[in-house]
């Protein structure tokens, strides 16, 4: 029963959450939990309000459940009420000063032992922790859906409400403000030893900014 | 725009960082999270969708369809009906204006027409003259005298 429960869709469940059922409401906050608190630790920067965040958008989600429509991905519409959740609780608690520059490379290099040879899941862990002092809000988030959600860049701007262009810019800007940062810190810098340089112009004309 | 990563191999090996390091990044939802939702659902009023009763909606429709179409004929301007026969009001007004036309004359019209009309009555006293002459003596007698 549940192993069988754990092939269902996450639409499948949510059309049955529709009709009333805390089951398969259960299942669905089991299932998403962890990658929206991580988002939202992502998109915030702050662990404590990315879990009442997490737990607000799990309430909306099943207060707002009859709106939701099964022909869309359930995960879209549950980070879409998330990042507005997300937004409405940054503007009434004020802009909060982000951490830039120095004193951001600072604090990464500290977490890192460069002697010691750096484990790639330490490696993992300071790079998007240097994300979440480098990069803005919005490219964070961006970056954090496409690259540990794996979602479309649509999807992305469906959730975070602005075009797709736009979304493209800004995982552009991230990708490219991160690697400086990381060239910056020291850490590892994104320069491939692989190939021979390329003009990216042609990669970039094809999509080169998704 | 000028990219960082020189060639499209530098990129993929950066997104493919990227991708495990977020991977590295998860963390496990925090203890108890799950619990304290599921606590708070019995309490969270449910929103309802509204749906249109069946039937309502096409009803709706065609009372504004209706409601339309009057609203277009009651705006539009009706169609004068036909003149027939005398109409009294027509000659009232054609006299009303042949009064203020009259009344309109320039002076030299009246002059001339008083011209006219003392011309007129010398013909006629000349003309009534030879009648009296033409006539017996008795009979011219018994007329009064003009």
């Amino acid at each position: 029963m549940d192993g069988a429960r754990r092939q269902t869709s996450a639409e499948a469940l949510a059309r049955e959450a529709q009709g009333g059922s805390v089951h398969a409401f259960e299942q669905l906050v089991e299932r998403f939990e962890g990658p929206l608190y991580n988002y939202l630790c992502v998109r915030t920067g702050n662990a404590s309000a990315a879990e009442d965040l997490t737990q607000e958008s799990f309430l909306r989600a099943w207060q707002r459940l009859s709106y939701y429509d099964p022909r869309w991905r359930f995960s879209t519409w549950l980070y879409t009420l998330a990042q507005r959740l997300a937004v409405s609780a940054h503007r009434s608690r004020g802009k909060e000063p982000t951490v830039r520059g120095d004193e951001a490379l600072h604090d990464v290099r500290a977490g890192v032992d460069p002697s010691a040879e750096v484990e790639a899941r330490d490696e993992g862990r300071a790079l998007w922790d240097l994300a979440a002092k480098v990069l803005r809000e919005e490219e964070r988030s961006a970056l954090w859906l496409r690259y540990a959600e794996d979602l479309s860049v649509d999807e992305i701007a469906r959730i975070l409400g602005r075009p797709g262009v736009t979304v493209r810019v800004w995982l552009f800007r991230g990708r490219e403000r991160l690697g400086e940062a990381l060239e910056r810190a020291d850490l590892a810098p994104p320069r491939a030893a692989a190939s021979a340089p390329q003009p990216l112009l042609a990669r970039e004309g094809a999509g080169g900014l998704s | 725009m000028k990219s960082r990563f020189r060639n499209p191999d530098e990129l993929l090996a950066f997104e493919r960082r990227l991708r495990a390091g977020a991977a590295a990044h998860r963390e496990p939802a925090p203890d108890g999270l799950h619990e304290r939702v599921l606590a708070r659902l019995p309490a969270t009023r449910r929103d309802e969708r509204f749906v249109w009763p069946r039937g309502l909606r096409p009803a709706l429709v065609a009372a504004a369809l209706l409601l339309g179409l009057g609203l277009m004929w009651w705006k539009m301007p009706a169609p004068r009906p036909q003149k027939s026969g005398f109409d009294v009001a027509d000659l009232a007004r054609g006299l009303r204006d042949a009064e203020a036309i009259a009344k309109d004359l320039p002076v030299r019209f009246e002059e001339r027409l008083f011209d006219e009309a003392q011309n007129m009555l010398a013909d006629t006293t000349r003309a009534a003259s030879r009648v009296l002459d033409g006539l017996p003596l008795p009979l011219r007698g018994a007329l009064p005298r003009m």
